[in-house]
């Protein structure tokens, strides 16, 4: 991909929690182009969740300085970054505030002191762009997890973010839920020219961003494209992930004395290997 | 023990937002020992089904014989007990369910409420967190102290101490890494195995229900439309798609690399393993038929 | 709990379920005071088919409103046999130590059971046309005034609204966390009070620890939202007055009218 400027810039951050005598967050240094897509990967307890509260102010920094969209990350800026930078946070439940779709979307304008009638606009814009026009009027327990999560995305969309972080939005959602947001996420991202920050467990959804960085016990272990940091292979396991389908069937299969090229393949890639490998036999 | 679900339907008490939640005449039969899947959409009936198995809730119509207690819709609640000892159901976000003071309280808290004396109690709670992995330097933390996983596995101990001969998974690893969900996996796994527990796992996970189960049960709309071995409901991924189910993972590369042309023999591989030795044969020079 | 109609909504688009919350409360609290002032068979007799004419707007069965007044039933039986004994006037039928039966405690004895009747089928129409959030959104409304006594009418607004918003949610929550003990063999519902009240302990505490997680995350979660309590907000949601509003206030006038007229000189 064509670098672009950087979106978000950390220097040196880290966080420590008073209870805790290991940081969360230890000296991390990283830059995030505009416009990516990139995926924050590590076990639960890394620190990942942490970065993104780092960034967005809900946590304060021990040490080390930060930038989104140009702006330092500070007492001063907060607010203005908070409306360049939304976050969509992991439990469906906890993050809907309105009594209903709509005034849960409309809740960041509101706060953002966006005059009535441009406010009526753009959340019925935002629920269109989410596909959740239909229930502007239900109420959250009337919704699925995955229709839930639509809505917030639809809450920070609203404000017309440069920047969307997912918390691991979609890991209590069933396939069918964790499908529709991130075909909501993709398709925003291209409409909108967006900046994609995602912590995530989802190999598959790793393996589809430009740019993965592993995070391991508050360091920045691995930072690459996906082929980069999926060919490291059994060595994933330790950070608490798991390897990729294609890596473990490659393993398999050179342990059965196949030999095929190094580095690694996703689905399609490998499928057309084994073709190569049957065809010119 | 063996559960047998004859004609059961059940329906939730008007006026609940989720009416429709329920079972509509469903038989089903899960043996003694077995390892059982249970895959369907949300909202399939795949809960109120689980609740079934250890008489939480009672059938609306027809019975459900749990070894050999017959659970009919006139069946009084008293003495249903027993049952709930042999019959150990583990809730989504397990966790969500401990209160005591100490890791060790908690998990002796079931077998205590069984009537086992404190003593063995407690004993059978070393014992059950020694299963699941969590040391004896911990038996005196208070368990909201602990990590999320962490607090699955106690609240899972807090199950197995009761030492049911049948252990109910509602979707034990949601939420968990990669690293935790396949340490549950295979200690279920083990259970099952070595002590010959049976199981019954609701999942959304069809490499679990290909690498660990013997018989599935899909459900739709409150009822178990389809039941077989994993090879059998595999074994028709358009099926699986008009239900909204997907294959498990070296399924569908498998369906990948047909599409491709090369001749995998049937039946579809599940596991990675079964199509590793798939292909080997075909990608060997000398051993591969070049039909070509 | 579902025959329980007190406090619950009915969805619909009658024209009572149409009016704006705010005048509905204050109409249905003043059609209570009025109440009071009927003292006479006519007077009773107009705030009586005022009521039914009041349900029949709301297009919802009677049954509904029956089973408002069912739980209240004893109670009303009680004020009216304490009418009908303790009331002497009239024409005397029987008397005994303190107990009389006369005429005058018969009639009083109706005059109680209507106005009875009639404040709680009123108040269950209230609820049952009127969503939650209607209600607490009528309530921040007319809180309004407070502001000027610097009552942080806004954030209370707020709070009620999330409040309400949650009990599903913790609704769902305790029947999870009770299924869970009860497989743990916790017997809910039997042995004596102690024993009952310990079998509560497992349920409070993770309903306790479940709702502060709630918490945190909501604070998170409005906070990376842009919502600051030192910060003014706009509305989104806002309650509007129409001609029918201004129509129920002429009819309730007019209501007032017939009743003042019609009352013992």
């Amino acid at each position: 991909m064509t670098e672009e400027a950087p979106i978000i810039t950390m220097e040196n951050v880290t966080v420590r929690y008073a209870e805790q005598e290991q940081p969360a967050l230890d000296g991390i240094s990283l830059t995030i182009p505009a416009h990516s897509w990139t995926a924050l990967i590590g076990h639960n307890g890394s620190g990942k969740s942490t970065l993104i509260k780092a960034l967005d102010g809900l946590v304060t920094i021990d040490g080390g300085t930060m930038t989104v969209a140009g702006l330092t990350v500070n007492e001063e800026n907060i607010w203005q970054i908070r409306r360049r930078l939304g976050v969509v946070f992991q439990n469906p439940e906890n993050q809907f505030v309105g009594a209903t779709v709509a005034d849960d979307v409309a809740f960041g304008l509101e706060n953002a002191q966006v005059p009535r009638p441009a406010m009526v606009d753009r959340v019925a814009a935002a629920l269109e762009q989410v596909g959740m026009t239909a229930y502007a009027e239900r109420e959250p327990a009337h919704l699925s997890g995955g229709q839930k999560q639509r809505v917030a995305i639809a809450g920070i969309l609203a404000l017309a973010p440069d920047i969307i972080a997912l918390d691991e939005a979609t890991s209590m959602l069933d396939p069918e839920g964790r499908a529709s947001v991130l075909r909501t996420i993709r398709t925003l991202k291209a409409q909108e020219n967006l900046t994609i920050l995602s912590v995530t467990h989802d190999l598959e959804e790793a393996a589809a961003a430009d740019h993965v960085i592993v995070i391991d016990n508050g360091h920045l272990v691995a930072s690459g494209t996906p082929p980069e940091i999926f060919a490291q292979g059994a060595a994933l396991i330790d950070m608490g992930l798991s390897v990729p389908f294609t890596e473990q069937l490659k393993t398999d299969l050179e342990a059965g004395g196949i030999t095929l090229p190094a580095g690694y393949l996703n689905e399609e890639e490998m499928a057309a290997q084994l073709w190569k490998l049957y065809s010119t036999m | 023990m063996e559960i047998v679900l004859d004609h059961v339907s059940f329906t939730y008490q008007a006026g609940t937002p989720f009416a429709g939640d329920g079972l509509k005449d469903v038989s089903v039969t899960i043996p003694d020992g077995s390892y059982t899947a249970i895959i369907g959409q949300t909202g399939s009936g795949k809960s109120t089904l689980l609740q079934h198995l250890n008489a939480l809730l009672k059938p609306t119509q027809g019975t459900v014989r749990i070894g050999d207690r017959v659970i009919t819709p006139q069946t009084s609640n008293k003495n249903l007990k027993p049952l709930r000892a042999k019959v150990g159901l583990v809730f989504q976000f397990a966790e969500n369910q401990l209160f005591e003071e100490t890791v060790e309280k908690d998990v002796a808290f079931g077998p205590k409420n069984f009537g086992v004396p404190a003593a063995e109690a407690m004993e059978r709670a070393h014992h059950a967190l020694t299963l699941v992995g969590i040391g004896p330097e911990y038996y005196q933390h208070s368990p909201f102290d602990l990590s999320g996983g962490q607090m699955r596995r106690v609240a899972i101990a807090g199950v197995l101490a009761m030492t049911p001969e049948l252990l109910i998974l509602d979707e034990p690893t949601a939420g968990l890494d990669p690293k935790g969900r396949k340490e549950l996996m295979t200690l279920f796994e083990q259970l099952h195995q070595e002590q010959g527990i049976g199981i019954v796992l609701v999942t959304h996970q069809m490499e679990d229900v290909a690498n660990y189960a013997e018989h599935v049960l899909v459900m739709a709309g409150g009822q178990v439309i389809k039941q077989g071995s994993p090879a059998a409901i595999f074994a028709d991924p358009d099926w699986l798609h008009a239900h909204h189910l997907g294959l498990p993972q070296a399924a569908r590369f498998a369906r990948l690399v047909q599409a491709q042309g090369l001749p995998l023999p049937a039946p579809l591989p599940l596991t990675e393993k079964a199509l590793a030795h798939a292909l080997l044969p075909l990608l060997h020079p000398g051993k591969g038929q070049s039909d070509e | 709990m579902n025959k329980l109609m007190i406090g619950r909504y009915l969805p619909g688009d009658s024209l009572v379920h149409k009016m704006d919350p705010r005048g509905k409360i204050v109409l249905v609290f003043y059609f209570i005071w009025l109440v009071f002032f009927a003292d006479n068979v006519w007077s009773y007799l107009t705030v009586g088919l005022f009521t039914l004419l009041a349900v029949l707007l709301t297009r919802i069965k009677l049954i509904y409103f029956w089973r408002g007044i069912q739980p209240a039933i004893f109670l009303i039986l009680f004020t009216v046999l304490i009418q009908v004994f303790f009331t002497r006037g009239g024409q005397v039928y029987w008397a005994w130590g303190p107990f009389a039966l006369s005429s005058a405690g018969v009639v009083n004895a109706w005059f109680i059971f209507f106005r009875l009747v009639i404040i709680i089928a009123m108040s269950t129409l209230l609820t049952l046309t009127t969503s939650p959030l209607d209600i607490s959104g009528a309530l921040s409304s007319l809180m309004t005034p407070l502001k000027w006594v610097h009552v942080p009418v806004d954030i209370i607004a707020l709070m009620l609204s999330i409040a309400l918003r949650f009990v599903p949610t913790l609704m769902d929550e305790t029947v999870r966390i009770m299924n869970a003990q009860r497989a743990r063999g916790v017997d809910f519902g039997s042995g004596s009070l102690a024993q009952q009240i310990k079998a509560i302990v497992p349920i409070l505490i993770p309903l306790f620890v479940s709702a502060m997680h709630h918490a945190e995350d909501l604070d998170d979660a409005m906070t990376a939202r842009g919502y600051r309590t030192d910060a003014p907000r706009t509305a989104f949601r806002v309650i509007q007055w129409h001609q029918r509003d201004t129509l129920s206030v002429v009819a309730f006038a007019a209501l007032t009218a017939v009743v003042f007229l019609v009352r013992m000189p």
